[in-house]
């Protein structure tokens, strides 16, 4: 995350450090870029384009546009969140193989971390419908 | 199937050919519930978001590229004012209106913008297309404000910088052309 001497350098303002490294981890990744990271993590093994959007579509009821999924899968590989691997060619897909995507550890903690900042800003909010908040 | 094999090629012009055969694999399975327009409206989004995304990832770099196509043309064009002027002077048969010779001229600037695309494409590697497209806009661009054009109105400035994008389309099939070839050599 960040190096020991700058620890040890600012002793205390260190954990001032750590949020601002923290903050600008989960910063870096979009609304919808969190949606399909966490439909691949749901999915598991299974997880490749028209699952996705499927998985989405269910859980959200928003219908993912093709150009703005494939787009965000690339970018997310890009950034190292995602890996992708190609599965076997399938006859009614014209002989064409899925592209799979899964999570890397990178990827987790991305998610995490974004998922935790929501989290604390729903503290003590009072939103209709949402027990937890 | 043809029209997934469409796609595919197209996708292929602007991602690595086997991230556009999952992806066109994907909209196979999908478009036997969807139809084809929806085939068409998800290949034209997904190529202008991966363009647009090619641009935006490197845009001082494509800009510079447009600047060595402008001078390139600049380079060309001069170096057929110097061959007419040379057949002027020593070819008396070969009329500067004859028809080989306005042939010729009429040619110059379709097939100089080919090569252009072609020698962006050849130095954008995996963004030959965007290389492509963005020439295609802005050299018009460019060359209205290099040499403005004194005296006339906005419309007719319009016309003008549509004719000049008609003639630097073919900068968009040299970067096709550039973008086939390389998959073929990483093919072999």
């Amino acid at each position: 995350m960040f190096a020991a001497w700058q620890v040890l350098l600012l002793d205390k303002p260190s954990y001032f450090l750590y949020v601002v490294v923290d903050m600008k981890a989960a910063a870096s990744l979009g609304e919808f870029e969190q949606v399909v990271l966490l439909a691949i993590l749901r999915l598991g093994d299974n997880a490749y384009g028209v699952t996705i959007a499927a998985e989405i579509a269910a859980c959200t009821g928003r219908e993912a546009s093709p150009g703005a999924l494939y787009t965000t899968l690339d970018r997310l590989e890009s950034k190292g969140l995602v890996l992708s691997r190609f599965g076997d060619p399938t006859p009614q897909r014209g002989g064409r193989a899925k592209r799979y995507f899964t999570l890397n550890s990178n990827g987790l903690t991305a998610i995490t971390r974004a998922q935790q900042s929501y989290r604390r800003l729903l503290e003590g909010c009072k939103l209709p419908g949402l027990t937890h908040a | 199937m043809r029209d997934i094999r469409i796609a595919e090629w197209i996708l292929s012009l602007v991602t690595a050919p086997e991230r556009a055969a999952a992806t066109a694999g994907d909209w196979a399975e999908q478009s036997v519930t969807r139809g084809r327009v929806w085939l068409w409206c998800s290949l034209s989004r997904t190529v202008a978001l991966l363009v647009w995304r090619a641009i935006a990832e490197m845009p001082a770099g494509l800009i510079g590229l447009i600047f060595l196509g402008a001078a390139i043309e600049v380079a060309v064009e001069f170096l057929f004012a110097a061959l007419s002027g040379l057949i002027f002077i020593f070819v008396s048969w070969l009329h500067l209106t004859a028809a080989p010779w306005s042939i010729v001229l009429s040619a110059q600037p379709l097939i100089t913008s080919l090569i252009i695309g072609r020698i962006l494409a050849r130095r954008a590697v995996g963004r030959e297309l965007a290389a492509g497209l963005v020439y295609f806009v802005l050299a018009p661009i460019v060359n209205i404000i290099s040499d403005p054009p004194e005296g006339l109105s906005m419309l007719a400035v319009v016309v003008l910088l549509l004719a000049d994008a008609a003639t630097q389309a073919p900068a968009l099939a040299g970067a096709v052309w550039g973008r086939r070839r390389r998959l073929r050599a990483l093919r072999a």
